[in-house]
């Protein structure tokens, strides 16, 4: 082994080669790298897809997708979903999810929060339920789901025929 | 492990490849004797392995982080250990084996984000005792505990905890209380006033070198604060933040004390042998090196007051050259930018994750530049490359942190199932 290592001390390779090479090695590894987050970057927006479900807000023509597991619903400017509404207060509600499913916390709000007209201080929610803060309504909905007026895909026929 | 654990099997092999590399020109440009090559070969082989080991015990959604991580390091104790001849740097070694063991220590703590955020107060806490361990144990004016041979640097371990205090009044902001006429947010003031405790200190001490780097976090959570929490950029409010910055920066310029002023205004040239001396050798040492290096322990700064810290960007450029000396920075930027390719999805973690940036970014600039003279010396280590125990286990503590965003736990009290209320004996009897 020392041998071999004296040998290769002895050679008389370039300066400029020696220097490319464990350079190029270097390169390749923070390539490889960057490749790997970014794959991983993909696998990881699969993982929040799981466990948001997939969910937006929808109110009027207007969607908001739900990509962060605190959602700060109000009329102030700092708010996540911001309302101009008068009737909503600044830090009215705050949206949590884990595994899979969405609950709102009202923030002690003066008009209240409502889910499917019931008054709520913290409820869970589901698809399809009406949220109104103050004089705003809004629809948790699956982000895949059709809109109003918009036609529901048919499913594609194919596969083996029964016979 | 991860189940698509397999999957990093040849990432892992270039990792070891281009350390291989590394040595091999080690081997060929130092002249070195086959020994303590050899041990310095193990050594950074086994840190490889123990880091791949350790990193495989946690389930995490990517371990991309931990691989650059440990290719940072290695690169590091091949640096360090070659610095004026090929021995193995122990002291390094151990540093080394202590950041990672600090970054799986930050990633488990930081982790479940609802948890640190309830822990807030212990939090405070510690940063107290830090810092009546800095005005108690230092003696005098000094950022420094000496324990027999060691040293330790206890404002290094605030910024973590300040990047958390820092966090968890971002995520708290909408909880608010009327004092007299005002609604105001109890962390956002316990933030600012623990900023401006933590400045005092540092202009107390006179370790000025380190006010830019909280500064820059304060920054980050400023920009965050208002900005909460998406990127809604609130104009006016930021062009205000930067106008205040800026005058506060002036301000400092103005009334620093005269040892800083002798430094911000040292003509390094003219003062070759005195306040000058480190920067100008810093520059003889970067372009005696030029693009490829004078080879590993061929270098002259070796010589130099803190050439294995406040200027080792200098002495690598002197024995690995330019090119070498610019991959390591782009393995720290790559390092950063993992962050940016999967943001994280609490607000706890994206604003820990844009602390952690802001203060190692804060920290390469002040650390490159200033061996550069592209500004004043300030004497900040460059994060993983300079030695330094305290600066390698927050460096270390740091990237933990970051990982916590990579591989969150997603938890809420709010949701957890109510404890089952326990039946008193009546209602038992009811029940049967």
């Amino acid at each position: 082994m020392s041998e071999l290592l004296s040998y290769l001390s002895s050679l008389d390779v370039p300066d400029l080669v020696l220097c490319a090479v464990a350079v190029v090695f270097l390169d390749v590894f923070a390539l490889a790298i960057v490749i790997k987050a970014s794959q991983e970057a993909k696998l990881c927006r699969k993982r929040w897809e799981h466990v948001s479900a997939g969910m937006e807000l929808r109110a009027g023509g207007e969607t908001w997708p739900l990509e962060a597991d605190e959602i700060l619903l109000g009329r102030h400017v700092s708010a996540d979903i911001r309302f101009l509404d008068s009737s909503v207060s600044r830090y009215h509600a705050v949206m949590t999810v884990t595994g899979g499913v969405w609950s709102i916390t009202d923030l002690d709000s003066r008009a209240g929060t409502f889910v499917n007209d019931r008054r709520v201080k913290q409820s869970p929610l589901h698809a399809g339920d009406i949220i109104r803060l103050g004089g705003t309504e809004m629809v948790l909905c699956p982000h895949d789901a059709p809109r109003p007026g918009e036609a529901v895909p048919k499913k594609k026929k194919g596969g083996r025929r029964r016979v | 492990m991860f189940k698509n654990g397999l999957s990093y099997a040849g990432t892992i092999i270039l990792l070891l490849l281009s350390h291989a590399a590394m040595l091999g020109l080690v081997l060929v440009r130092s002249g070195t004797e086959t020994l303590p090559l050899l041990i310095l070969t193990a050594a950074v082989l086994g840190l490889d392995l123990v880091g791949i080991i350790a990193a495989a015990c946690y389930r995490q959604m990517t371990y991309t982080l931990d691989l650059i991580l440990l290719g940072i390091l290695g690169m590091s104790l091949i640096y360090q250990s070659c610095f004026g001849g090929v021995s193995l740097s122990v002291k390094h070694l151990i540093t080394c084996v202590t950041a990672l063991v600090a970054c799986e220590v930050g990633f488990l703590v930081t982790r479940d984000h609802d948890r640190i955020r309830r822990q807030k107060k212990w939090i405070y806490a510690l940063i107290g005792v830090l810092i009546l361990a800095i005005l108690t144990l230092t003696g005098g004016r000094s950022m420094w505990i000496n324990i027999g041979s060691f040293s330790i640097q206890p404002s290094e371990f605030i910024k973590p905890c300040y990047i958390l205090i820092c966090a968890a009044s971002i995520v708290e902001l909408h909880k608010k209380v009327k004092v007299l006429f005002f609604w105001v947010s109890v962390d956002t003031l316990c933030m600012c006033a623990m900023t401006i405790v933590i400045f005092g200190l540092q202009w107390w001490c006179r370790d000025l070198g380190s006010l830019p780097t909280f500064g820059a976090v304060f920054g980050c959570a400023l920009v965050c604060r208002l900005c909460y929490p998406r990127a809604k950029i609130n104009k006016p409010a930021i062009a205000i933040l930067c106008i205040g910055g800026l005058v506060l920066a002036g301000a400092a310029w103005m009334l620093a004390p005269p040892y800083v002023q002798e430094r911000l205004h040292v003509d390094i040239w003219a003062d070759q042998n005195g306040a000058g001396y480190q920067q100008c050798q810093a520059l003889i040492g970067i372009a005696r090196g030029g693009w490829l290096g004078a080879g590993p322990g061929q270098g002259a700064l070796h010589r130099v007051f803190a050439h294995e810290s406040d200027i080792v960007f200098a002495t690598i450029c002197e024995e690995w050259g330019l090119l070498y000396a610019g991959l390591t920075v782009v393995m720290l930027l790559i390092l950063l930018t993992t962050v940016l390719m999967d943001p994280p999805k609490s607000y706890y973690h994206a604003t820990m994750a844009a602390g952690v940036v802001a203060v190692f970014l804060a920290q390469m600039a002040l650390n490159i530049f200033g061996s550069c003279n592209l500004i004043p010396f300030t004497g900040v280590t460059l994060p993983f490359i300079s030695q330094g125990g305290s600066s390698m286990v927050t460096c270390g503590f740091l990237v933990g942190m970051l990982k916590a965003g990579q591989s969150p736990l997603f938890h809420h009290e709010a949701l957890r199932p109510p404890k089952p209320k326990r039946r008193t004996d009546p209602e038992r009897r009811a029940h049967a």
